[in-house]
């Protein structure tokens, strides 16, 4: 059967004794249910592949212009993308390992709560911004993701963010303690993450308990996303 | 345009274009009396069903506000206190719900009652040269009803809400700005003024939605929101 050879959404690869996922190609990495599908299948692979003893750690990075420039909004159902998001949400808060956003570009409303949902955010210097548009396109933020701005965002930060709709570049954000540093150009960035990564797996943390220790941190975050996913089962029922 | 003009007597409100300029009146220390509160709330009822666009508050004399009216709660301090507590704590949720930003144009002092407004603001530009931000609550025993508790915690970086409240820090401008609790300092009150109407005149031109306005803000404080709605509520709270 002769098929098209479509790029895949995503690839995981490791790297010595961590793992880096890249949103693959030059486009919009909008968030809808195929992207979030090849990101959960790749993280299935991953937790296959890491120690049950040991951390490993995730890198999550993109190719070209943005790291992700929000919902897929052109897709046809808006509840199946909105779902799609909780569970990509919930599948990275439980990582049992640290993980962190290599941000190369673009990262805007659900993608810059996508990289606000790692435990770490590195973002290059030279191009980008961090922007929640939502005020803008007069869209409403869904309790989860909104909790996770605020869990990681200071008072001040998440009142410019979320109610001045701010572009953020990569200064900017270091300054108002959105990201954890920034660098010169995309190469840079991704081995700084690298050698981040590396540093935490040299901790030897538990997985479990790492995980454990992300879920005590932030209750609501994890309540928020679970109350979604389950209101959306509900729903999903209901309509039956 | 110019000229709408509308005064109770403690207070006025005006307009400039799209702004709404609301203005404590009179060398006075402009403490939260239930006339004052009452005053307040219709002005921001107005300018709830207006089609004005911002907000911005401010205040002639010496004191944006020095808190609570004590000579007013003084013959009766079991009933008035609640009573005006719960005045104020409506005042604020008429703030917080209102469908525009909101701006504090700082020219005196904010202590007690006066921070709790201010603070109830989305954005503050404050005088560099005059007047403190402080809470003396700690130093008279008097214990912080939840919900304003709530709201100081929701906007203060943990560290300044901790020495505002249970130091009862007396931040002057330069301190405040430097700690995040105001936005910009200016070197008088027609300096101040014009900050916030420049500030608020910028924002105002962008395509950003009202109603949508009123529903982020919402969603970014639901349970700040709900709490001050449960105290404020007719049957209110007792302050033990």
């Amino acid at each position: 059967m002769a098929q098209e050879e479509k790029e895949p959404y995503c690839r995981l690869e490791r790297r010595g004794n961590f793992f880096v996922l890249t949103l693959i190609g030059d486009g919009e990495h909008r968030i809808n249910p195929p992207l979030v599908d090849a990101i959960l299948a790749c993280l299935q692979t991953l937790r296959s592949l890491s120690s049950p003893s040991t951390c490993t750690a995730l890198i999550t990075t993109g190719h070209g212009k943005f790291f992700s420039n929000g919902l897929d909004l052109a897709f046809p159902s808006r509840d199946a993308v909105r779902r799609k998001f909780a569970e990509l949400l919930s599948a990275y808060i439980n990582l049992p390992m640290p993980t962190i956003a290599a941000v190369c570009g673009h990262a805007a409303a659900a993608g810059f709560i996508l990289a606000l949902a790692h435990d770490y955010v590195y973002m290059r210097k030279d191009r980008g911004f961090l922007y929640m548009s939502e005020i803008d396109v007069r869209i409403l933020i869904p309790p989860g993701p909104m909790n996770i701005i605020r869990s990681k965002l200071t008072p001040r930060a998440f009142r410019d963010a979320v109610l001045c709709g701010i572009k953020h570049t990569a200064g900017m954000a270091l300054e108002a303690g959105i990201v954890d540093s920034m660098h010169g150009n995309a190469e840079s960035t991704r081995e700084a993450a690298f050698s981040k990564a590396e540093e935490l797996v040299a901790r030897k943390w538990n997985p479990d308990f790492y995980r454990e220790m992300r879920a005590a941190m932030y209750p609501e975050v994890f309540a928020a996303i679970s109350k979604t996913l389950e209101d959306s089962d509900v729903s999903a029922m209901s309509k039956l | 345009m110019l000229g709408l003009f509308f005064s109770a007597g403690m207070c006025s409100l005006e307009r400039f274009g799209s702004i709404l300029v609301l203005r404590l009146t009179g060398e006075t220390e402009h403490r939260f009396s239930p006339a004052l509160c009452s005053q307040l709330r219709q002005h921001i009822a107005t300018a709830a069903a207006s089609d004005a666009r911002a907000l911005v508050t401010t205040n002639d004399g010496k004191y944006f506000s020095n808190g609570l009216d004590l000579e007013w709660t003084k013959p009766e301090p079991q009933t008035r206190v609640p009573y005006i507590l719960r005045e104020l704590e409506r005042l604020v949720l008429d703030l917080l719900k209102l469908n525009m930003p909101t701006y504090a144009a700082i020219c005196g002092h904010a202590a007690a009652g006066g921070l709790l407004f201010a603070m109830a603001h989305d954005h503050r530009i404050m005088r560099k040269d005059r007047g403190f931000l402080y809470s003396a609550a700690v130093d008279i025993n008097f214990v912080l009803p939840p919900g304003s508790s709530a709201l100081l915690r929701a906007k203060m970086a943990p560290k300044v809400f901790k020495d505002m409240i249970l130091q009862g820090v007396k931040y002057t401008g330069i301190m405040a700005n430097e700690v995040g609790l105001v936005d910009s300092l200016q070197e008088d009150s027609a300096a101040t003024l014009k900050e916030a109407l420049d500030q608020a005149s910028k924002f105002v031109e962008r395509p950003w939605e009202k109603a949508a306005y009123a529903g982020l803000r919402l969603s970014m404080y639901p349970e700040l929101i709900e709490r001050l709605e449960r105290e404020s509520s007719s049957g209110g709270f007792i302050t033990v």
